[in-house]
């Protein structure tokens, strides 16, 4: 378990506005592979993270994250999961995201297959030689650390008002509904394939009086054995702050 | 540039031009005329991009509306004007885009009917007014005017008349001109945000259209002279000489029978009993009609001599000289040309007296057979029209004998000869 409100990235706290929505991936890209942020464009660098979102489903499953090596970019995938079937009302993002580890890794060896049609990406790992250092670390962070973020993220946005109503409570210190530390996340249950990531997962999950933030994670480093275009992901499934908030408020159950 | 020709007979194209011509004459009729306009469902791929934060949002493969008319018939060589409407298409996002104006700027793609695409039109619409794009709210842009040409100096086409242009939808950007997000729109509109939605499948044809023949696409004034011509526009000349050979005519006479004598070739003078004092008896030269056509300045004389008077007995005389002649000498009129070629008075049809030169005249009255009568004479005057002295001329004369005192008695006979050169 990460301390709630350790650590402070730049991941969005909401994804119902278009930096929001659009970036989750994106700048979550950021502390899940160590990027030194100071190679990045907003900071004088060259590289930037983007993303590409999916409205259907079948279609991300069919999605892998990439690099394009012309523009330096680190190029994420995400689709949101949603409670309403006017898909308003995020719950869950997942995220495919680059390894650190795979960013100064270059082309795919011959032969390799592609993804298909439109899922085609660039085949390479990374960006190669252009890529030292952009990690600062080759062991990925788990996808924990946004949660935890995203928890952080939204206690900040509370009301003095509405954290006295909240069920569930990050920090070390009663509120008045909640006792401490009823909210935390919990480490990464780990997938080992692709169809083992992909089917449905709660965003949260009530043990007890504790309401756990626990995402479903995929990690396929470079070094490993395995088609070329399976390599250098990691896939994160991840609590949508809306959601997070309405289940703290008791205006959705966990689920 | 690439010729699309009709196959059908040309007899079939008169018959079309026709109609374009009534056709054309009714155009306002036909502007307002529009094919139908029934939403078509067609597959697309759409994807939202937004540059400004280096994303992009797959929409996924969906069937879209749309709304296409074009006139049923477009003058050839006019543009088709055709109006297309793209969507509604729902924004997929979880959030409102306030104050947000979007344009679509569709791309069709453009063949005969039936063929290969030809080539891709594209426009650029009007923006729709500002508005609040719900979350997962529809995105409406107005219909969008594309004047698909029908005829590209220098290429890619020209559709003939009688051809039926299809219009296929492509791909359609919708930019974002304004928003109050700031993300979806920038002043330079490269950085805006766009969804492009590009066709799926095969061709759908959403509109045609036929061409029509016009005045203004009438074969242009190119006039080509074949030979010792000159070339147009405006219009061209070509030369045929035309040659006609007037080969010479004769010059001819002939004489038909005047007053009570017996035969052309034969004068009366009648009967008298001697006289007692020198007594004239009165007959008529035969009218002699003279025909000038040689088609030159060529004058001529008609003149008449005569032989002895001689009786039945060799012995009883009366010298020539006891006749005398006083000539009329007229150009003919068309009641007095006698064909030569006739032996009676048939007139030449279509006779015009106008065409015949002046310039003949008669000889003096009263002159005796004594030497050559001089009946008529023409000079080389010639007709002002026609240029040479030809015409037709009447001859006629009196015949006056004067039988002397105690001539004896008998039946007396002269031969006159009467010469034309």
């Amino acid at each position: 378990m990460l301390p709630a409100l350790a650590g402070a990235a730049p991941i969005p706290g909401t994804t119902t506005t278009s930096s929001g929505f659009f970036r989750f991936c994106a700048e979550a890209q950021i502390p899940i592979a160590n990027i030194d942020t100071a190679k990045l464009v907003e900071n004088g660098g060259e590289f930037t993270t983007g993303a590409t979102l999916y409205r259907s489903e079948a279609d991300f499953v069919s999605s892998k994250s990439s690099v394009v090596t012309a523009s330096k970019t680190i190029q994420t995938t995400q689709w949101t999961q949603y409670t309403d079937v006017n898909q308003t009302q995020p719950k869950l993002v997942r995220c495919k995201f680059r390894t650190g580890e795979s960013l100064d890794q270059g082309a795919w060896p011959n032969g390799e297959g592609n993804n298909g049609g439109r899922f085609d990406v660039e085949p390479t790992f990374g960006f190669g030689p252009a890529g030292a250092g952009l990690s600062t670390n080759a062991v990925d962070q788990p996808c924990e650390v946004i949660n935890a973020t995203t928890i952080s993220n939204v206690w900040a946005s509370l009301s003095p008002t509405e954290k006295n109503q909240a069920l569930y409570n990050p920090t070390g210190t009663a509120t008045a509904n909640a006792a401490p530390n009823t909210l935390v996340t919990i480490a990464d249950d780990m997938k080992a394939s692709g169809p083992a990531w992909t089917p449905p997962v709660p965003a949260v999950i009530l043990n007890g009086s504790v309401l756990e933030v626990q995402s479903r994670a995929l990690l396929v480093p470079s070094t490993i054995i395995n088609l070329a275009r399976f390599l250098g992901a990691h896939y994160c499934t991840l609590v949508a702050p809306e959601f997070l908030k309405r289940v703290i408020l008791g205006q959705a159950a966990p689920s | 540039m690439t010729a699309l020709f009709s196959r059908r007979s040309r007899r079939s194209q008169v018959s079309r031009l026709i109609l374009g011509v009534l056709v054309a004459a009714g155009f306002s009729t036909l502007t307002i005329a529009q094919a139908s306009a029934a939403p078509v469902s067609v597959p697309y791929l759409c994807t939202l991009n937004v540059p400004k934060l280096a994303v992009s949002y797959d929409l996924g493969i969906a069937n879209q509306t749309v709304t296409a008319s074009a006139p049923t018939f477009t003058t050839a060589g006019d543009a088709i004007p055709l109006t297309y409407s793209f969507g509604p298409i729902a924004s997929g996002l979880p959030f409102a885009v306030p104050g947000s104006q979007v344009r679509a700027e569709p791309t069709i793609d453009v063949r005969q009917q039936g063929g290969p695409t030809l080539f891709s039109q594209s426009a650029v619409g009007a923006a729709g007014p500002a508005t609040t794009i719900a979350a997962n709210g529809p995105i409406t842009t107005p219909p969008t005017l594309i004047a698909v040409p029908t005829s590209t100096p220098g290429g890619p086409v020209d559709f003939a008349p009688e051809s039926t242009v299809e219009l296929i939808p492509a791909q359609v950007v919708l930019r974002f001109v304004a928003s109050s997000d700031p993300n979806f729109a920038d002043a330079n509109p490269a950085n805006a945000a766009t969804i492009t939605c590009t066709r799926q499948g095969a061709d759908v044809v959403v509109a045609s259209s036929t061409i029509n023949y016009s005045l203004s696409t009438l074969p242009p004034d190119r006039c080509v002279a074949q030979f010792a011509g000159t070339t147009g526009p405006p219009g061209c000349n070509s030369v045929q000489v035309v040659r006609v050979a007037v080969t010479p005519g004769n010059l001819s006479q002939r004489a038909y029978t005047s007053g009570i004598n017996p035969g052309p070739n034969s004068i009366e003078l009648g009967t008298i009993t001697t006289p007692v004092k020198p007594t004239p008896v009165i007959g008529t030269l035969n009218e002699v009609v003279v025909t000038d056509h040689r088609g030159g300045t060529l004058g001529w004389s008609l003149t008449a001599t005569l032989s002895n008077f001689v009786g039945s007995n060799p012995l009883h005389l009366m010298g020539p000289w006891n006749l005398e002649s006083s000539p009329t000498c007229q150009p003919a009129t068309p009641a007095t040309a006698y064909d030569y070629d006739s032996p009676t008075t048939s007139t030449v049809p279509g006779f015009e007296s106008t065409s015949v030169a002046p310039g003949q005249a008669a000889g003096p009255s009263s002159q005796s057979f004594a030497s050559s009568v001089n009946l008529c004479t023409k000079d080389t005057t010639p007709n002002a029209t026609t240029g040479s002295t030809g015409g037709i001329y009447n001859i006629t004369s009196p015949l006056v004998l004067t039988v002397p005192g105690f001539q004896a008695a008998d039946v007396y006979t002269a031969v006159m000869t009467v010469k034309l050169v």
